[in-house]
């Protein structure tokens, strides 16, 4: 695989993100080059305060940059208004959180098919596809409960499924099992692999979870607002135990 | 909750308001169904549309006096009375006898300046008047006198016996002046007289060529003739070389300017004229006599019998000093202004005072005079009204009312009679009828006056609104929605405060500004109109129980449908808006917030 010519599906250049605050200016992000393959699974790590929520959000197209640029496929950031923004949040890149997000007062299937309201997708069409991504997440039966009648690795798989509404070409996974227990944290991983092989869907995670590190393609280490270094899985020391009652 | 709690509070406020206005809540007590007395004047078509006209037999039989009904018939239908002409002739005769009072009282203030005041009056005008007769009217007799020696006159001739039988007291230059004797130039310059002016005396005295008169007057009988009256032939010529008086003065007056220098000429023309009027046979005035050296005692002795002086001198007097004088009749003999204040201080009664000084502060002493003069016909026009509305009181009361009971107008006829053109509503001197509903009407005081009598048919009300507490209603509806609009933007706020998450989330999915803004307003207008249909509710039923318990079910039926979905509507109408207004702010906050607050996990 690592042979085949690929596309790039995000990529920056000399990214610098300055924040203003009380009149002092702070940069949070000094200069990045970072270059995302279409279906790799890149995991951003790092401390607190090097950056990388705000590179997060660069790549997630949740922000936009002070100086550099931003390309996500092929379509500079910067250049775009509001709503061109919503479309892209809303057709190319799916959203995964970590406190799941989803709208209490809808049912499951409802929260699936609110990204296709979005896009404009008929009702009918929508319900079928919803149907389909929810089965796929595992939870068919589900689609009438509200969130609150689901448990936390259920909702972040409807989660996922939302994610996936309108086919898009990047899921951006913010701590998706930050809020799930370890047996549940794992079912949501092997989802995200699963999805990231079998449907070819690149994923951006930023994760402390080791477990999601042990399956990404390559991991990048920031630091300072610099990248400090980007490694294949490979080359990564990884020990990552099993807990008693966990299956493999 | 909040929120809507705000929202839901408000409107029962407004409800609560909009029901009472709509049952016109009753201040007064209700009236019964049947009669209802009103008292009054109807402003209408006249007032006698205020009761039908009643037959005589029935007004006869009710214990109205003949000659009453007698006087109230009406003009068209000699056999029916009209009970307002009544009414109004008791009115008319109060009235006038409170007048009759009022102008007897007024003219106890006015008689006593009756007899006085004319004589002072006269004084201005500069009629003689009789010493004696000014005394009587109240003139210092001193002041009278004085007033007297300045206007009398003494005559000539018996100045002229005093001038002859006392020739030492005078100067002789004058003597010979007055006696008309010649005047050499020698006793001239004894007096001092100039010596070129006695020259030209001398010349002008010259006699005119006809020799014929200076012949023919012989000496013996021309001197006669000058010492006693005025010879019928005219005064002989002065022998040459002398001049007489008269011409010396003629030449002063014919030269004003001349010998100004002499203080003797100076003299001589003050009172040389004296003696020349007093040599051709004039009268003089006592003052003059007195000025020419005539000595006062004398002056005043020659003129005993002349008690009258001229208004003109009194009017000079009392200008000098009128403190002898009461100031009113010194006001009006020196035609000075009169204040109201001054003439009541004199006793001039303060109505007729007024009046006289109409929109000013003063008046004349004529106008008061004349004021005096016609004020006995005054007593004689209220004392006749008196006599012409006497008969009215014959008629008793309870008589009266049990022919207005039966002879009131109906609510129909009075409808029928107002000016409005659709007929709905009448106009009468303050209440609005209008007849809504079949027979249930309500009236609104316009003022505080009441109407006629009007006789309703069973079933019927009048029911008062209070104007005055609307107003306060209003005031105090319109804060308390104003205060529930900004707690509503408060609630709004925190709501969105607190939905930071799922509005980045929506964000995230795909939605733009417009959306969320449009989200908040639908959501809040949603509530905005359950809120007020629940307030509405519960104002609505509130007021209902309040008026049904305590004024009567009957009055809550006074209600109409079409009224009371109005008030809801206007409610919910309200409610929405006011909502909606107070979410735009909140709305727009929502719209600003940035995507990236999704993944905050606090605020």
């Amino acid at each position: 695989m690592n042979e085949q010519k690929r596309e790039y599906v995000v990529r920056t250049k000399d990214l610098v993100k300055e924040f203003t605050m009380g009149g002092q200016t702070l940069q949070a992000l000094k200069g990045i080059q970072l270059d995302v393959y279409r279906g790799e699974y890149i995991s951003i790590m790092g401390p607190s305060g090097s950056g990388k929520s705000t590179l997060f959000n660069m790549v997630g197209g949740l922000d936009k940059p002070t100086r550099g640029t931003v390309f996500i496929n092929d379509v500079d950031m910067a250049q775009l208004d509001a709503q061109e923004l919503a479309y892209l949040r809303c057709r190319t890149i799916g959203y995964i959180f970590q406190s799941f997000n989803l709208i209490p007062v809808m049912t499951a299937l409802e929260n699936v098919t609110l990204p296709m309201v979005f896009a404009g997708v008929p009702q009918d069409e929508g319900i079928e596809r919803g149907m389909e991504l929810l089965k796929t997440v595992g939870l068919g039966d589900r689609y009438n409960h509200k969130p609150t009648e689901l448990s936390g690795g259920q909702q972040q798989r409807v989660a996922c499924a939302r994610a996936l509404a309108n086919n898009p070409s990047i899921i951006l996974a913010d701590e998706p099992t930050g809020n799930l227990d370890l047996k549940t944290g794992k079912e949501i991983i092997d989802l995200l692999k699963r999805l990231n092989v079998e449907n070819n869907v690149t994923i951006i995670s930023a994760t402390h979870d080791l477990k999601m590190l042990d399956i990404s393609d390559r991991i990048v280490w920031i630091r300072d607002g610099y990248i400090e270094r980007i490694e294949e899985r490979e080359d990564v020391q990884l020990q990552v135990g099993v807990m008693e009652g966990e299956e493999k | 909750m909040v929120t809507a709690g705000g929202i839901f509070l408000g409107i029962a406020f407004l409800a609560t308001v909009l029901t009472q206005y709509l049952m016109q809540w009753p201040v007064a007590p209700k009236v019964d169904p049947g009669f209802v007395q009103l008292d009054g004047q109807i402003n209408g078509p006249g007032p006698q549309e205020a009761y039908r006209p009643i037959p005589v037999e029935a007004g006869l039989a009710a214990g109205i006096p003949e000659a009453v009904i007698k006087k109230s018939l009406l003009s068209t239908d000699k056999s029916k009375f009209s009970l307002t002409s009544i009414l109004t002739g008791q009115f008319q005769e109060k009235r006038a006898i409170k007048n009759l009072a009022r102008v007897n009282k007024e003219w106890e203030g006015l008689k006593r300046f009756e007899k006085d005041l004319p004589l002072y009056l006269d004084i201005l005008a500069g009629k003689d008047i009789a010493i004696e007769d000014a005394v009587k009217a109240g003139v210092p007799e001193k002041l009278a006198k004085k007033a007297a020696l300045l206007s009398a006159s003494c005559e000539g001739a018996a100045v002229l016996d005093y001038l002859k039988t006392h020739p030492g007291k005078i100067d002789p230059i004058y003597i010979a002046t007055a006696l008309d004797k010649d005047i050499t130039p020698a006793q001239a310059a004894a007096a001092g007289i100039p010596a070129d002016l006695a020259a030209k005396a001398v010349e002008a005295s010259a006699p005119a060529p006809p020799p014929p008169a200076e012949a023919s007057a012989t000496p013996a009988p021309a001197e006669q003739a000058t010492s006693g009256a005025a010879a019928p032939q005219g005064p002989p010529p002065p022998a040459p070389g002398t001049f007489r008086g008269t011409v010396l003065d003629t030449v002063l007056k014919e030269n004003p300017d001349a010998w100004s220098d002499s203080k003797v000429v100076k003299k001589l023309r003050r009172e040389l004229p004296v003696y020349a009027d007093l040599a051709a046979g004039k009268d003089i005035k006592a003052e003059d006599a007195i000025k020419a050296g005539i000595p006062k005692t004398v002056v005043r002795k020659l003129e005993k019998e002349y008690p009258k002086f001229n208004g003109a001198n009194m009017v000079d007097l009392l200008r000098e000093d009128s403190s002898g004088l009461k100031p009113i009749y010194a006001a009006a003999a020196l035609d000075q202004d009169i204040t109201v204040a001054d003439a009541e201080r004199a006793g001039v009664p303060r109505s007729i005072a007024r009046m006289l000084a109409g929109s000013g502060k003063a008046f004349k002493a004529t106008a008061l005079n004349d004021a005096i003069k016609i004020h006995p016909t005054w007593i004689k026009i209220w004392k006749s009204r008196v006599k012409r509305y006497a008969v009215f009181n014959e008629a008793k009361q309870s008589a009266i009312d049990k022919l207005a009971k039966e002879y009131a107008i109906t609510l129909d006829e009075a409808l029928a009679l107002g000016k409005h053109p659709d007929k709905r509503t009448a106009d009468m001197g303050g209440i609005k009828i209008v007849n809504t509903n079949g027979r249930k009407i309500q009236a609104n005081f316009i003022k505080d006056k009441s109407a006629g009598s009007i006789k309703l048919a069973s079933g019927d009300y009048i029911l008062i609104p209070d104007r005055n507490s609307w107003y306060r209603m209003v005031w105090l509806v319109v804060m308390s929605l104003l205060v529930c609009t900004v707690g509503i933007m408060n609630s709004m706020l925190m709501a969105v405060t607190e939905r930071f998450k799922e509005i980045g989330t929506m964000k995230c999915l795909g939605a733009l500004d417009s959306f969320v803004v449009v989200l908040f307003l639908l959501e809040s207008g949603m509530l905005g109109i359950c809120a007020s249909v629940l307030g509405w509710v519960l104002g609505f039923v509130t007021m209902v129980l309040i008026a049904g318990f305590s004024k009567g079910w009957d009055v809550v039926a006074t209600m109409s449908i079409w009224g009371v979905l109005g008030t809801l509507g206007f409610c919910v109408v309200i409610g929405m808006l006011l909502t909606l207004l107070a979410t735009i702010l909140p709305a727009r906050q929502a719209a600003k917030m940035p995507a990236a607050m999704a993944l905050r996990s606090e605020i």
